[in-house]
């Protein structure tokens, strides 16, 4: 018997047990709980694709494209990989059917994701080229409409993949949106997983992004997560290093604006010896917006010799600008090597000063420190031209210029 | 070229010059000797418009224009350029896209058409040589990691390519070595000529071995007390500070 009706059943009563997010949960209080739980949210309806919404597509890459939570378009077979919709193998959910129980988000998005996509990496499959899904999100018409796209990605023994997760919207002048997307990653033994996720959606939509991993033995799983659009962004990561030499890397950049709210939570369980886990936040401040960063390690005991790394800066570039950083370490073994640190400030007088007694403008000066606290956390993406691009589209919007055109490799 | 009359500057409600006055002309080497204390950092930063120094009293003409009207990047387009006693190292930008954004800068200031990414590098390769700074340097970030000689040589790299008018040296031979000092000397020498003009300040003589002055001025306490030739300088080396406070007094 198929489990997929009865899963989404239990996921309607969890949430409706536990409600829409609130504030009293330390992890969403910063973000904007009541226009989530006031904004009338329902599953959004069938819509063709709007071509020009559409972001250029990376190089030489054929794409999936999705829309309103349905997958519209893409290759079922590439470099090796099989591709096609979730349907209703266990496999596909297992993974998740425990966190039913407390995530409000992941609940909402079983009871009311449509065909999803599975993505399966054969054992020794090395993908060259990053697999490119775009989620476009077109509120058809003033229903404020919800879409809940959900991707399962497996990676076989030794295998390597790259995916990137482009979320926009459609034209300006659509309705009111939010995004519920569910992203999955299950890496076994060796694999190595990398996924960039850049949130670039329209001023009336709502974005949260809830990514789940698991690792097996000396697999690595490797994310980018870029925030720059929406009226609220929210990316909870939650990884399991669940089996020996497991390790993870999590880098992210936000940059919010005007009144924005970008909200990061992640959440790193070592539960095998010989793990480890990198963390590299970084945020762009201005205006009254409000940025966050809560980072959680938990060491379990039998996580001996692991070692764990959490960093997060964050750039106030508005007087009415706001940054939280709660970092969170809980070990339970002292055969570890943790470090954890956190930073909020402006830029640095003496580089401005130097830089402008170069002869550049005070606007200049600005965007290229901007752009040089930015651009690191853009190394080592799924996407060498998508980082490229976005780091690109930082400094113009940073600056109003680019100096980091190409160059010639002989000086 | 410069003319400061009659100076007054202070920094934090503090008067560090109390009217100073220096004429500079074009290319002439003017060297500022001073000991600590004496306003030597004070002037180099107020000349290149960093903020934070509150000009109280006096006037700085700068080719017939009042410097204090212009920012510190402006004043930096109009040619005028300081060698840091200590260059800030900026993690993240790299130092060729500084450099080619700051020459470029200047020429759209100029109204000419901006240097691409290969003509700056053709014109970074040739200035690199005349100053003798290894060309890997310049694709790591703005002196990061640099030794003291690294930095000071990046320095003279930036003057190579903004070609300024007036250049100002704040202790250039601070932290360096005798080898170290005679390649930055040497940069520098590399760079005189007849249009140019510079103001080495410095605490020690030994510098102005290497990179010969026209003119010596002695700054105490905030004032230029004293103006001879080079062997003024010899004199000081000599002689000490005390000489010239016991002359004043």
């Amino acid at each position: 018997m198929s489990p997929l009706p009865q899963l989404r059943e239990r996921a309607a009563s969890r949430f409706e047990a536990l409600g829409w997010p609130s504030a009293r949960s330390e992890s969403w209080r910063y973000f904007k709980v009541r226009d989530l739980r006031e904004g009338g949210f329902t599953p959004g309806s069938p819509a063709p694709s709007p071509a020009d919404s559409l972001p250029a597509a990376l190089d030489g890459a054929d794409r999936i494209v999705v829309i309103n939570g349905r997958t519209a378009s893409g290759p079922t077979e590439r470099d090796g990989l099989t591709i096609g919709p979730l349907g209703d193998s266990r496999r596909h959910f297992d993974g998740t059917s425990q966190l039913l129980d407390d995530a409000a988000m992941v609940a909402l998005n079983t009871q009311h994701f449509v065909d999803g996509i599975a993505i399966r990496a054969p054992k020794d499959a090395v993908s060259e080229r990053p697999l490119e899904i775009v989620l476009l999100n077109v509120a058809a018409g003033p229903t404020p409409a919800m879409a809940s796209p959900r991707i399962f990605i497996e990676a076989g023994r030794n295998s390597q993949l790259d995916v990137v997760f482009r979320f926009v919207s459609g034209t300006p002048q659509d309705g009111p949106a939010l995004t519920n997307a569910l992203i999955h990653v299950v890496a076994t033994d060796g694999a190595r997983v990398r996924t960039a996720t850049v949130c670039d959606e329209a001023a009336n939509t709502m974005h949260i992004h809830t990514t789940l991993v698991e690792l097996g033995r000396d697999a690595h799983y490797a994310s980018h997560v870029v925030m720059r659009g929406a009226a609220a962004d929210r990316s909870e990561i939650r990884v399991r290093l669940a089996d020996q030499g497991a390790s993870c890397d999590l880098r992210g950049l936000y940059v919010a604006d005007g009144k924005q709210v970008h909200d990061n939570y992640t959440q790193i369980e070592h539960l095998a010896p010989h793990t480890s886990s990198n963390e590299l936040y970084r945020g762009i401040i201005e205006d009254r917006a409000t940025g966050t960063f809560q980072g959680r390690v938990l060491i379990h005991e039998g996580a001996r010799v692991s070692e764990a790394h959490q960093l997060n800066n964050n750039l106030l570039l508005g007087d009415a600008a706001v940054a939280n950083a709660k970092p969170q370490l809980e070990i339970d073994n002292d055969d570890v090597v943790a470090s954890h640190g956190s930073t909020v400030g402006q830029l640095d007088d003496d580089a401005l000063f130097y830089l402008q007694s170069r002869g550049l403008s005070y606007e200049h000066a600005r965007g290229l420190l901007t752009y040089a606290f930015a651009s690191e956390v853009l190394d080592g993406m799924a996407s060498t031209t998508l980082a490229e691009q976005l780091g690109r589209e930082l400094e113009e919007e940073l600056s109003g210029g680019t100096e980091h055109a190409s160059w010639p490799t002989e000086l | 070229m410069l003319s400061i009359r009659d100076l007054r500057v202070s920094v934090d409600g503090k008067e560090i010059l109390k009217g100073l006055s220096l004429e500079v002309e074009p290319g002439t080497v003017a060297a500022v000797m001073g000991p600590n204390g004496s306003g030597k950092s004070t002037l180099s930063y107020v000349l290149a418009g960093r903020d934070g120094y509150e000009v109280t009293g006096g006037s700085m003409t700068y080719e017939g224009v009042d410097l204090l009207e212009l920012s510190a990047d402006e004043r930096a387009r109009a040619g005028i350029f300081l060698a840091f006693q200590y260059p800030v190292e900026i993690p993240g930008v790299s130092n060729r896209v500084f450099m080619k954004a700051a020459v470029n800068a200047a020429r759209r200031d100029r109204g000419e058409p901006e240097l691409d990414a290969y003509e700056f590098i053709k014109l970074l390769r040739d200035k690199c040589e005349l100053v003798g700074m290894d060309k890997e340097l310049v694709k790591r970030e703005v002196n990061r990691g640099f030794s003291g000689g690294e930095k000071k040589r990046n320095e003279i790299l930036q003057m190579a390519l903004l070609e300024p008018k007036l250049a100002i040296l704040d202790e250039t031979d601070s932290g360096l070595d005798i080898d170290a000092l005679q390649a930055v000397s040497g940069g520098v020498n590399a760079l005189r000529t007849p249009e140019r003009a510079m103001i080495v300040i410095t605490h020690y003589q030994r510098l102005l071995d290497h990179i010969i002055p026209d003119v010596v001025h002695v700054l105490w306490d905030g004032r230029i007390v004293k103006t001879g030739g080079p062997e003024l300088a010899h004199k000081l080396e000599e002689r000490g500070y005390d000489w010239v406070k016991q002359e004043v007094a």
